[in-house]
């Protein structure tokens, strides 16, 4: 190992002279106040914040508030699926039936729209992406303060759809039933349309802070891919959500003035309104996985101490994947009446978007070949993203398959489809991120040996929950139906012990991170060794990030990162100009003491 | 991008060679703290104004979207029905706006130059350009719906038939423009006054909305003259056989249970919507003998979404436009720093841009 024999080389180059360590200086903390602040203070320091990492901490509570509350509406619907016959959730057939439609529904739309979209970009996002940058903030902290109020206003929305009479048109919204059914649709779609314009200020800030912000020796091909990914998802942000926006006005007007352009009875055509849903949606589920890649991206040279493999491919790929995005919404319409020279074409797209999704797994695996792997708990997420991702990608291409689809569609098989990517992909990247960052956060190190096991949970509970439900739906389980024939109830109690498991992983988990904010031991500036920027100020950072402005380097060569026993971290060692004949661009002095 | 801002500022060249932190020789006011310098600031202003607009354009386009399904289909219902529009008024409408488009270049020419009298003069132009269109716009809408032309649900215009209702608009147009020219003017002289009197922020922002008030009579007035010339009546006339598509339109078909669906049953929905009687039945889709063919409602539907979510854009900007006056006032704005008049200027242009492509797709169809 290349790398080891060279961190040698330079621990004992620190020895002969210490200077070359790169000193951090260290601040107070963006997450405290000034000594002497009121309690009201306090609070209106957070509320009226214009700080990013406050901003991302608000998101990081409520997206967890709203993941907490989607998975309680996935409980009952697992419950209740625990027999072929209805009970948990209503006596009779009808009632059971139409309280899971309102259980499945909300569950979709809340881990949809408030949890999943939000997560990554406008949590972890909005905390790393400046500091990676070596910015003070965002382009627009207003309008990133903004962004967080609009989500939280679409969050008091759907509260609001809970209160009332819910919502029973599933995640879609698919008409005409939509624009008659009796629920609360109009609530519910400006609550979406709300959190829409949440994203799309979320995604503009990112784009144009990429954009003119990044430091002069930041060129596009030196940024971290956590930026490339990042950015990616933020075009789609800006460009495909405004066309949900308007569709949810239309199908607003279309029950509240009966305008007939979605309504069969007036004369619209229903059928449009699941191209336009889907324009958005199909490129609305890169939103989801972009973010979540580009936090693997990040993760894995790092904990495999190599340089990350392909670097161009896989930031070319992210765009490949948000422009492609946009071509193969009609997968989704197989079966709606959709011609058969579309479906064809749509079908031979949806292929196509697989490629920069298996180059993206390609070069992760090859980044960790005969690299140095530390399984961290971070890391140990981002073995079951690569794990879960590839199944749940690889299923698609069934889906994709326009024969093998008109079985499989609105089956068991497409929910474990797209819970295989959105939850094994997405959130298990939000939790490798969430565990990589967490000390740079809140500068607190967790308990590893407990964060892993939480990881194991996880990662076992998953495949328990949704791997039967592939198997469910090739034996032609259909999905959104509360009652179900005798054959298929062992499939289904197995699906509802793995959501148990699931649910003790991720409370396990999120029990050693908070207990860490109480009990952790203070974390190091750099306890992985990781190169990119955000981990050059100190933990947790200060307002304004960096008190000096850090030495921007390459993103994933860790040489020149050493441990150091005494900080029980990494510290950055400045490369030894003689002896290594470095580049000529090299460090023009950063700071050092 | 930023030639805009060197051309008449070379002396914002970026100063800084290094990637400094701390000490700026730049300490324009305007410059916020985690910008470098204005030119940043000025890039990054615009790069976030035209990715909004980008997304204006994919709201909007939506809306196209839906019109041009909808006219590929059913050709002869868009030309049957979009007689019921004045082509008058919606070309005035057009040079309205052109004019106002043309005012607000003007105005951001001027901020370029540090010229705040002109910034001045041509928005609050702008802003009474805005206010004739929305003049003009309400006579449009409350005509439409005293003849019974509403959207959807509202729209009960037969044939040969006068639907009216108890309550017309049209009764209370005169109290309006009265009403809307007086108090304009009274608002406008109170700026005025104001301004004069030293307080020129209150004075712009209270003229200006005087001036809009006015001016909205003013579109009002204008819209009243042309329909009465009798240009309209003939076109009318002419175009009066032209709604086969909207007998065709019967108001009541009862619901039929197509497919009794657990999941999906419901007691209001459809029936409610309509005003029928047809409550029992749990709606759950016209059968395809019931199925209603596309007509007049659904252009007319069409055509007060389009229209009406663009006067909300319209709205919106002139709510801009009165926030770039307040700061041009307070003398915000110099040659080195007119972001937010080049910003508020381009939105505007998009604003006018879309009723460009309205005007003909609704009003000039053949
Ligand atoms: C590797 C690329 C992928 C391919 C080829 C693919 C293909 C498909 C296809 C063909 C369907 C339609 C199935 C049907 O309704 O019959 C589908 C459904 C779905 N996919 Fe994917 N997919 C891919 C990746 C993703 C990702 C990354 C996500 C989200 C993070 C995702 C989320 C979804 C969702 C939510 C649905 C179900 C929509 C619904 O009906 O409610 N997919 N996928
Ligand atoms: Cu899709």
């Amino acid at each position: 190992m290349i790398s080891q024999s060279r961190q040698h080389t330079l621990l004992e180059a620190i020895g002969e002279d210490p200077s070359r360590k790169v000193h951090i200086p260290q601040g107070p903390s963006y997450l405290t106040n000034p000594p002497g602040t009121t309690f009201w203070q306090a609070v209106g320091s957070w509320m009226f914040t214009l700080d990013h990492k406050r901003i991302g901490v608000m998101y990081l509570c409520g997206v967890m508030f709203a993941f907490l509350l989607g998975g309680i509406y996935a409980g009952l619907v697992r419950v209740e699926l625990w027999n072929g016959t209805p009970g948990f959730l209503g006596e009779s057939l009808q009632q059971a039936q139409n309280n899971y439609n309102q259980a499945f529904t909300l569950h979709g739309a809340i881990m949809t729209f408030l949890f999943i979209i939000p997560s990554i970009p406008a949590a972890l996002g909005n905390i790393f992406l400046p500091m990676m940058l070596g910015a003070k903030d965002v382009a627009f902290p207003r309008m990133n303060l903004a962004s967080f109020y609009l989500w939280c206003t679409g969050a008091v929305f759907f509260v609001a759809t809970l209160l009332t009479s819910g919502l029973d048109t599933g995640w879609t919204f698919y008409t005409p039933y939509s624009t008659t059914t009796s629920t609360s649709v109009i609530l519910a779609t400006l609550g979406v349309f709300i959190l829409g314009f949440s994203s799309i200020f979320t995604g503009l800030n990112f784009v144009v802070t990429v954009n003119t912000m990044r430091p002069k020796g930041m060129t596009w091909f030196k940024m971290p891919l956590f930026l490339w990914g990042i950015y990616s998802t933020a075009i789609i942000q800006v460009l495909a959500t405004p066309v949900l926006a308007i569709t949810l006005v239309l199908l607003v007007c279309e029950r509240t003035l009966g305008i007939g352009i979605f309504d069969p009875a007036k004369g619209g055509d229903p059928v449009l309104f699941q191209h336009f849903f889907w324009f958005y949606s199909h490129p609305a589920v890169y939103i989801m996985i972009l973010p979540g890649m580009a936090v693997i991206s990040e993760v894995i040279p790092v904990y495999s101490r190599k340089h990350i493999f392909g670097y161009t491919f896989i930031a070319y790929s992210s765009v490949a994947i948000a422009l492609l995005g946009f071509l193969v919404w009609g997968h989704h319409m197989f079966t709606s009446t959709e011609s058969a020279l579309a479906a064809v074409i749509f079908s031979a797209l949806t292929f196509t978007v697989s490629i920069p999704s298996a180059i993206k797994v390609f070069n992760w695996l090859t980044t960790m070949y005969k690299g140095a792997i530390h399984f961290n708990a971070a890391m140990c997420y981002a073995l079951a993203f690569m794990f879960l991702f590839t199944i749940g990608g690889l299923t698609g291409l069934f889906l994709g398959a326009l024969s093998v689809d008109i079985h499989l569609h609105d089956t068991y098989f497409v929910v474990a489809h797209f819970h295989y990517v959105m939850m094994g992909g997405t959130l298990i990247a939000f939790l490798a991120g969430l565990h990589h960052w967490w000390p740079k956060m809140f500068g607190v190190m967790y308990n590893e040996f407990w964060a892993r096991i939480a990881c194991l949970l996880v990662f076992v509970g998953f495949n328990l929950t949704f791997f039967p439900q592939f198997i469910l739906g090739t034996q032609g389980m259909p999905r959104r139906y509360a009652a179900y024939k005798e054959e298929f109830q062992f499939l289904h109690q197995l699906s509802t012990t793995g959501y148990f498991v699931l649910g003790t992983g991720l409370f396990l988990a999120a029990a050693v991170l908070i207990i860490s904010l109480f009990k952790g031991k203070k974390a190091p500036d750099n306890p992985w060794g990781a190169a990119t920027l955000e981990w050059k100020c100190c933990s947790p950072p200060t307002h304004h990030n960096f008190e000096v402005q850090p030495w921007t380097g390459s993103p994933y060569v860790y040489d020149d990162f050493v441990y150091d026993p005494d900080a029980e971290g990494y510290v950055e060692v400045l490369p030894d100009l003689q002896r290594d004949a470095k580049p000529a661009e090299a460090p023009a002095a950063p700071a050092t003491t | 991008m930023a030639d805009a801002a060197t051309l008449d500022s070379p002396e914002t060249e970026p100063q800084t060679a290094d990637h400094g932190h701390g000490d700026h020789h730049d300490h324009h006011p305007a410059l916020e703290h985690h910008f470098e310098d204005l030119d940043q600031q000025f890039d990054a202003g615009k790069l976030g104004m035209w990715l909004f607009l980008a997304q204006e354009v994919l709201f909007f386009s939506g809306l196209f979207a839906a019109y041009t399904v909808y006219r590929w289909a059913n050709p002869q219902v868009f030309v049957d029905a979009h007689h019921h529009l004045n082509t008058t008024l919606g070309a005035i409408n057009t040079i309205v706006l052109l004019a106002s488009s043309l005012a607000i270049a003007w105005g951001v020419r001027a901020a370029m130059r540090g010229d705040r009298y002109t910034i001045l003069t041509t928005h609050v132009f702008t802003l009474g350009c805005a206010a004739v269109f929305m003049g003009i716009k309400t006579i449009e809408y409350t005509h439409k719906w005293d003849e019974g032309i509403g959207a959807g649900n509202f729209y009960k215009f037969l044939e040969g038939q006068h639907v009216h209702g108890d309550w017309m608009f049209a009764d209370y147009v005169l109290g309006l423009t009265v009403g809307s020219l007086a108090v304009g003017a009274v608002v406008s002289l109170i700026g005025m006054v104001l301004a004069s009197n030293g307080s020129r922020v209150w004075g712009w922002c209270v003229g200006s909305v005087g001036v809009s008030i006015l001016s909205l009579g003013l579109g009002i007035v204008i819209a009243k003259c042309i329909m009465l010339t009798p240009l309209e009546a003939e076109m009318a006339a002419a175009h009066g056989d032209g709604h086969g598509a909207h007998a065709a339109h019967a108001e009541d078909h009862a619901a039929e249970p197509a497919h009794a669906d657990v999941a999906h049953a419901s007691e209001e929905g459809h029936a409610e919507a309509e005003g029928e009687a047809a409550h029992e039945e749990p709606y759950t889709g016209p059968s395809p003998a019931e199925r209603m063919s596309f007509s007049g409602p659904n252009f007319f539907g069409i055509y007060f979404i389009m229209t009406g979510v663009h006067a909300v854009h319209i709205i919106a900007g002139m709510i801009a436009i009165l926030w770039v006056i307040a700061k041009a006032a307070d003398g915000q704005f110099d040659a080195d720093y007119f972001l937010p008049v080049e910003n508020v200027g381009l939105y505007w242009h998009l604003v006018d841009l879309v009723w460009i492509y309205l005007f003909p797709l609704l009003y000039l169809i053949h």
